[in-house]
Protein backbone atom coordinates (compact mmCIF):
# COMPACT_ATOMS: atom_id res chain seq x y z
CA UNK A 1 0.00 0.00 0.00
CA UNK A 2 1.45 3.36 -0.96
CA UNK A 3 1.90 6.06 1.19
CA UNK A 4 -0.78 8.42 -0.83
CA UNK A 5 -3.30 5.33 -0.97
CA UNK A 6 -2.54 5.08 3.29
CA UNK A 7 -3.33 8.49 3.64
CA UNK A 8 -6.48 8.27 1.74
CA UNK A 9 -7.63 4.87 3.50
CA UNK A 10 -6.63 7.21 6.38
CA UNK A 11 -8.98 10.23 5.71
CA UNK A 12 -11.69 8.50 4.84
CA UNK A 13 -11.53 5.96 7.99
CA UNK A 14 -11.12 9.86 9.70
CA UNK A 15 -13.87 11.51 8.44
CA UNK A 16 -16.24 8.67 9.08
CA UNK A 17 -15.03 8.41 12.58
CA UNK A 18 -16.13 11.64 13.29
CA UNK A 19 -18.87 12.46 11.20
CA UNK A 20 -19.82 9.02 13.65
CA UNK A 21 -19.65 11.51 16.52
CA UNK A 22 -22.53 11.13 18.96
CA UNK A 23 -23.59 7.23 17.51
CA UNK A 24 -23.37 4.58 19.89
CA UNK A 25 -19.98 3.91 20.40
CA UNK A 26 -20.41 0.39 19.89
CA UNK A 27 -22.12 0.79 16.87
CA UNK A 28 -19.73 3.77 15.77
CA UNK A 29 -17.05 0.88 16.30
CA UNK A 30 -18.13 -1.78 14.29
CA UNK A 31 -19.10 0.69 11.48
CA UNK A 32 -15.52 2.04 11.00
CA UNK A 33 -13.99 -1.59 11.90
CA UNK A 34 -15.90 -3.37 9.31
CA UNK A 35 -15.07 -0.46 7.01
CA UNK A 36 -11.37 -0.97 8.08
CA UNK A 37 -11.77 -4.50 7.53
CA UNK A 38 -12.73 -4.02 3.74
CA UNK A 39 -10.42 -1.79 2.80
CA UNK A 40 -7.00 -3.48 4.93
CA UNK A 41 -7.29 -6.64 2.17
CA UNK A 42 -7.47 -4.72 -0.96
CA UNK A 43 -4.06 -3.26 -2.80
CA UNK A 44 -3.32 0.44 -3.50
CA UNK A 45 -5.36 0.89 -6.35
CA UNK A 46 -8.78 -1.26 -5.22
CA UNK A 47 -8.62 0.63 -2.31
CA UNK A 48 -8.91 3.98 -4.07
CA UNK A 49 -11.64 2.64 -6.11
CA UNK A 50 -13.30 1.04 -3.16
CA UNK A 51 -13.36 4.36 -1.17
CA UNK A 52 -14.49 6.42 -4.54
CA UNK A 53 -17.38 3.55 -4.78
CA UNK A 54 -18.36 4.17 -1.31
CA UNK A 55 -20.68 6.29 0.30
CA UNK A 56 -19.99 9.56 2.00
CA UNK A 57 -19.05 9.41 5.71
CA UNK A 58 -22.05 11.86 7.01
CA UNK A 59 -24.58 9.71 4.73
CA UNK A 60 -23.71 7.02 6.34
CA UNK A 61 -23.40 8.72 9.50
CA UNK A 62 -26.70 9.81 9.04
CA UNK A 63 -28.27 6.57 8.19
CA UNK A 64 -26.90 5.43 11.96
CA UNK A 65 -28.40 7.42 13.46
CA UNK A 66 -31.75 7.06 11.81
CA UNK A 67 -31.62 3.75 12.58
CA UNK A 68 -30.54 3.92 16.49
CA UNK A 69 -33.13 5.01 18.89
CA UNK A 70 -32.80 8.45 20.43
CA UNK A 71 -31.02 9.17 23.26
CA UNK A 72 -32.77 9.30 26.45
CA UNK A 73 -33.06 12.97 27.27
CA UNK A 74 -31.73 13.48 30.60
CA UNK A 75 -34.54 14.16 32.83
CA UNK A 76 -35.37 17.64 33.42
CA UNK A 77 -33.79 19.17 37.07
CA UNK A 78 -36.67 18.72 39.73
CA UNK A 79 -37.34 22.58 40.38
CA UNK A 80 -37.58 23.29 44.13
CA UNK A 81 -41.70 22.34 44.20
CA UNK A 82 -43.15 24.21 46.69
CA UNK A 83 -44.84 22.67 49.43
CA UNK A 84 -48.56 21.96 49.30
CA UNK A 85 -50.14 24.11 52.04
CA UNK A 86 -46.60 23.88 54.28
CA UNK A 87 -48.60 27.09 56.68
CA UNK A 88 -51.53 25.47 56.98
CA UNK A 89 -49.96 22.34 58.35
CA UNK A 90 -48.27 24.18 60.61
CA UNK A 91 -50.86 26.14 62.07
CA UNK A 92 -52.81 22.92 62.23
CA UNK A 93 -50.15 21.44 64.82
CA UNK A 94 -49.64 24.41 66.31
CA UNK A 95 -53.11 24.96 67.42
CA UNK A 96 -53.32 20.71 68.50
CA UNK A 97 -50.64 21.79 70.55
CA UNK A 98 -51.51 24.85 72.16
CA UNK A 99 -55.32 24.73 71.33
CA UNK A 100 -56.53 23.61 74.86
CA UNK A 101 -54.75 25.55 76.98
CA UNK A 102 -56.27 29.12 74.89
CA UNK A 103 -59.47 27.60 74.43
CA UNK A 104 -60.44 24.46 76.29
CA UNK A 105 -62.50 21.44 74.56
CA UNK A 106 -63.21 23.30 70.82
CA UNK A 107 -58.95 24.58 70.40
CA UNK A 108 -57.83 20.98 70.44
CA UNK A 109 -60.95 20.07 68.12
CA UNK A 110 -60.30 23.01 65.35
CA UNK A 111 -56.58 21.58 65.47
CA UNK A 112 -57.32 17.57 64.96
CA UNK A 113 -60.09 18.86 61.98
CA UNK A 114 -57.12 21.15 60.69
CA UNK A 115 -54.70 18.47 60.59
CA UNK A 116 -57.22 16.12 59.26
CA UNK A 117 -57.63 18.62 56.46
CA UNK A 118 -53.78 19.45 56.30
CA UNK A 119 -51.44 18.00 53.50
CA UNK A 120 -48.57 16.95 55.86
CA UNK A 121 -50.07 13.75 56.94
CA UNK A 122 -51.22 10.56 55.26
CA UNK A 123 -54.72 9.37 56.13
CA UNK A 124 -53.38 6.62 58.79
CA UNK A 125 -52.09 9.21 60.53
CA UNK A 126 -54.99 11.16 61.09
CA UNK A 127 -56.77 8.36 62.02
CA UNK A 128 -54.33 7.55 64.60
CA UNK A 129 -54.53 11.53 65.51
CA UNK A 130 -57.96 11.50 66.25
CA UNK A 131 -58.25 7.89 67.75
CA UNK A 132 -55.05 8.06 70.20
CA UNK A 133 -56.84 11.17 72.61
CA UNK A 134 -60.03 9.17 72.06
CA UNK A 135 -58.88 5.44 73.34
CA UNK A 136 -56.78 7.62 76.07
CA UNK A 137 -59.67 9.06 77.83
CA UNK A 138 -61.25 5.51 77.08
CA UNK A 139 -58.50 3.62 78.35
CA UNK A 140 -58.46 6.21 81.92
CA UNK A 141 -62.20 6.09 82.55
CA UNK A 142 -62.12 2.47 82.61
CA UNK A 143 -59.13 2.40 85.20
CA UNK A 144 -61.29 4.53 87.21
CA UNK A 145 -64.12 3.14 86.73
CA UNK A 146 -62.48 -0.07 88.20
CA UNK A 147 -60.48 1.40 90.34
CA UNK A 148 -63.43 2.85 92.47
CA UNK A 149 -65.48 -0.05 92.00
CA UNK A 150 -62.40 -1.65 93.75
CA UNK A 151 -62.30 1.30 96.35
CA UNK A 152 -66.07 1.24 96.92
CA UNK A 153 -65.76 -2.46 98.20
CA UNK A 154 -63.40 -1.34 100.80
CA UNK A 155 -64.03 2.42 101.49
CA UNK A 156 -66.05 2.13 104.64
CA UNK A 157 -62.83 0.59 106.74
CA UNK A 158 -59.92 2.57 104.63
CA UNK A 159 -59.26 4.35 101.59
CA UNK A 160 -57.63 2.39 98.69
CA UNK A 161 -53.77 2.85 99.39
CA UNK A 162 -53.12 2.97 95.39
CA UNK A 163 -55.42 6.01 94.88
CA UNK A 164 -54.25 7.91 97.20
CA UNK A 165 -56.10 10.65 95.76
CA UNK A 166 -59.71 9.16 95.81
CA UNK A 167 -62.04 8.33 93.01
CA UNK A 168 -63.78 11.82 92.61
CA UNK A 169 -60.00 13.87 91.95
CA UNK A 170 -59.23 10.71 89.55
CA UNK A 171 -62.18 11.54 87.58
CA UNK A 172 -60.43 15.24 86.88
CA UNK A 173 -57.87 13.22 84.91
CA UNK A 174 -59.86 12.76 81.85
CA UNK A 175 -59.76 16.50 81.71
CA UNK A 176 -56.54 16.90 81.96
CA UNK A 177 -55.67 14.63 79.11
CA UNK A 178 -56.53 17.42 76.17
CA UNK A 179 -53.44 19.02 77.88
CA UNK A 180 -51.33 16.37 78.29
CA UNK A 181 -51.75 13.93 75.09
CA UNK A 182 -52.79 16.30 72.07
CA UNK A 183 -49.91 18.30 72.93
CA UNK A 184 -47.29 15.50 72.85
CA UNK A 185 -49.39 13.96 69.88
CA UNK A 186 -48.89 17.56 68.28
CA UNK A 187 -45.37 17.62 68.58
CA UNK A 188 -44.84 13.86 67.82
CA UNK A 189 -47.13 14.87 64.32
CA UNK A 190 -44.93 17.64 63.60
CA UNK A 191 -41.91 16.14 63.88
CA UNK A 192 -42.85 13.41 61.59
CA UNK A 193 -44.03 15.98 58.82
CA UNK A 194 -40.95 18.07 59.72
CA UNK A 195 -38.59 14.84 58.68
CA UNK A 196 -40.62 14.88 55.28
CA UNK A 197 -40.49 17.98 54.65
CA UNK A 198 -44.23 18.58 55.27
CA UNK A 199 -45.27 16.34 52.72
CA UNK A 200 -47.34 13.00 53.53
CA UNK A 201 -44.89 11.43 51.23
CA UNK A 202 -41.63 12.47 51.25
CA UNK A 203 -40.21 13.00 47.76
CA UNK A 204 -38.39 10.21 45.91
CA UNK B 1 -50.20 17.40 -4.44
CA UNK B 2 -47.32 14.92 -6.77
CA UNK B 3 -45.39 15.65 -4.44
CA UNK B 4 -47.05 14.57 -0.97
CA UNK B 5 -48.81 11.76 -3.17
CA UNK B 6 -44.86 10.23 -4.05
CA UNK B 7 -43.95 10.93 0.05
CA UNK B 8 -46.50 8.81 0.69
CA UNK B 9 -45.52 5.81 -1.55
CA UNK B 10 -42.20 6.59 -0.67
CA UNK B 11 -43.02 6.13 3.10
CA UNK B 12 -45.07 2.89 2.35
CA UNK B 13 -41.34 1.31 0.96
CA UNK B 14 -39.51 2.82 4.01
CA UNK B 15 -42.02 0.79 6.15
CA UNK B 16 -42.19 -2.07 4.68
CA UNK B 17 -38.34 -2.35 4.37
CA UNK B 18 -38.23 -1.45 8.10
CA UNK B 19 -40.73 -4.20 9.04
CA UNK B 20 -38.77 -7.16 6.84
CA UNK B 21 -34.82 -5.74 6.63
CA UNK B 22 -33.92 -7.62 10.22
CA UNK B 23 -35.89 -10.92 9.07
CA UNK B 24 -34.15 -10.73 5.99
CA UNK B 25 -30.53 -10.08 7.56
CA UNK B 26 -31.52 -13.35 10.04
CA UNK B 27 -32.42 -14.95 6.48
CA UNK B 28 -29.06 -14.41 4.85
CA UNK B 29 -27.35 -15.75 7.83
CA UNK B 30 -29.01 -18.86 7.89
CA UNK B 31 -27.52 -20.05 4.71
CA UNK B 32 -23.83 -18.87 5.57
CA UNK B 33 -21.96 -16.68 7.85
CA UNK B 34 -21.19 -13.10 6.62
CA UNK B 35 -19.07 -10.28 7.49
CA UNK B 36 -20.76 -6.38 7.71
CA UNK B 37 -19.43 -5.47 4.18
CA UNK B 38 -20.64 -8.68 2.57
CA UNK B 39 -23.96 -7.88 4.63
CA UNK B 40 -23.97 -4.60 3.36
CA UNK B 41 -23.58 -5.13 0.00
CA UNK B 42 -26.03 -7.67 -0.28
CA UNK B 43 -28.90 -5.83 1.45
CA UNK B 44 -27.78 -2.41 -0.61
CA UNK B 45 -27.62 -4.25 -3.36
CA UNK B 46 -31.42 -5.47 -3.09
CA UNK B 47 -32.85 -1.92 -2.25
CA UNK B 48 -33.58 -3.29 1.60
CA UNK B 49 -31.09 -0.69 3.09
CA UNK B 50 -29.29 2.54 1.78
CA UNK B 51 -25.90 2.01 3.39
CA UNK B 52 -23.81 0.06 5.77
CA UNK B 53 -24.63 2.61 8.15
CA UNK B 54 -28.02 1.29 8.71
CA UNK B 55 -26.92 -2.48 8.74
CA UNK B 56 -24.53 -1.90 12.39
CA UNK B 57 -27.10 -0.52 14.93
CA UNK B 58 -29.34 -3.62 13.26
CA UNK B 59 -26.87 -6.03 13.86
CA UNK B 60 -25.99 -4.67 17.23
CA UNK B 61 -29.97 -5.00 17.71
CA UNK B 62 -30.22 -8.52 16.80
CA UNK B 63 -26.90 -9.52 18.74
CA UNK B 64 -28.48 -7.73 22.14
CA UNK B 65 -31.75 -10.13 21.39
CA UNK B 66 -29.40 -13.03 20.98
CA UNK B 67 -30.67 -13.73 17.68
CA UNK B 68 -26.95 -13.51 15.73
CA UNK B 69 -24.03 -14.05 17.16
CA UNK B 70 -20.22 -12.51 15.57
CA UNK B 71 -16.95 -14.16 15.58
CA UNK B 72 -13.61 -13.12 14.11
CA UNK B 73 -11.87 -15.16 11.53
CA UNK B 74 -9.15 -14.86 9.25
CA UNK B 75 -9.57 -14.95 5.78
CA UNK B 76 -6.97 -16.69 3.20
CA UNK B 77 -6.32 -13.87 1.13
CA UNK B 78 -7.48 -10.14 3.52
CA UNK B 79 -7.45 -9.34 7.15
CA UNK B 80 -8.98 -10.92 10.37
CA UNK B 81 -12.65 -10.68 9.97
CA UNK B 82 -16.08 -10.06 11.98
CA UNK B 83 -18.22 -12.85 10.65
CA UNK B 84 -21.97 -12.76 12.11
CA UNK B 85 -23.74 -16.14 12.11
CA UNK B 86 -27.57 -17.23 13.40
CA UNK B 87 -27.98 -18.15 17.03
CA UNK B 88 -30.67 -21.32 17.33
CA UNK B 89 -32.74 -18.87 18.96
CA UNK B 90 -32.35 -16.85 15.84
CA UNK B 91 -33.35 -19.86 13.83
CA UNK B 92 -36.70 -20.00 15.55
CA UNK B 93 -37.57 -16.26 15.45
CA UNK B 94 -36.88 -17.00 11.42
CA UNK B 95 -38.57 -20.09 11.33
CA UNK B 96 -41.63 -18.38 13.02
CA UNK B 97 -41.42 -15.33 10.41
CA UNK B 98 -41.59 -17.87 7.59
CA UNK B 99 -44.39 -18.88 9.04
CA UNK B 100 -46.23 -16.44 9.26
CA UNK B 101 -45.00 -14.56 6.08
CA UNK B 102 -46.33 -16.88 3.07
CA UNK B 103 -50.04 -16.71 4.77
CA UNK B 104 -49.85 -12.52 5.37
CA UNK B 105 -48.38 -11.76 2.06
CA UNK B 106 -51.41 -14.20 0.36
CA UNK B 107 -53.56 -12.21 2.42
CA UNK B 108 -52.16 -8.50 1.52
CA UNK B 109 -52.03 -9.60 -2.08
CA UNK B 110 -55.85 -10.87 -1.97
CA UNK B 111 -56.79 -7.46 -0.36
CA UNK B 112 -54.78 -5.37 -2.74
CA UNK B 113 -53.88 -6.95 -5.84
CA UNK B 114 -55.45 -5.71 -9.29
CA UNK B 115 -55.87 -9.34 -10.03
CA UNK B 116 -58.34 -10.09 -6.78
CA UNK B 117 -61.13 -11.61 -7.76
CA UNK B 118 -62.67 -11.38 -3.97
Amino acid sequence: MTEQTSNTVKTYLARLDAALAGVDPDVRFEIVSGIREELAGLDDQAAAARIADMDDPALIAAEARAELPPAPTPPAPVAAEPVPGRTFSIVAVVVLIVGAFILPLLGPLVGLVWVSMAKAWTRFEKLVAWLVPLATIFVVAAVLAITSMTGQETASETTNPLIPWGFPFGWHLTVLIPYVVLPIEGVVLAVRANKRGWRAQPLP
Amino acid sequence: MARNVLCMVVDVGTQLRKGVVEFCVLGLLSREAMYGWQLSERLVSSGLIASIGTLYPMLARLRSQGLVTAYDEASASGPVRKYYRLTAQGEVQLESFRLQWTPFAATVHQLVGKDSSS
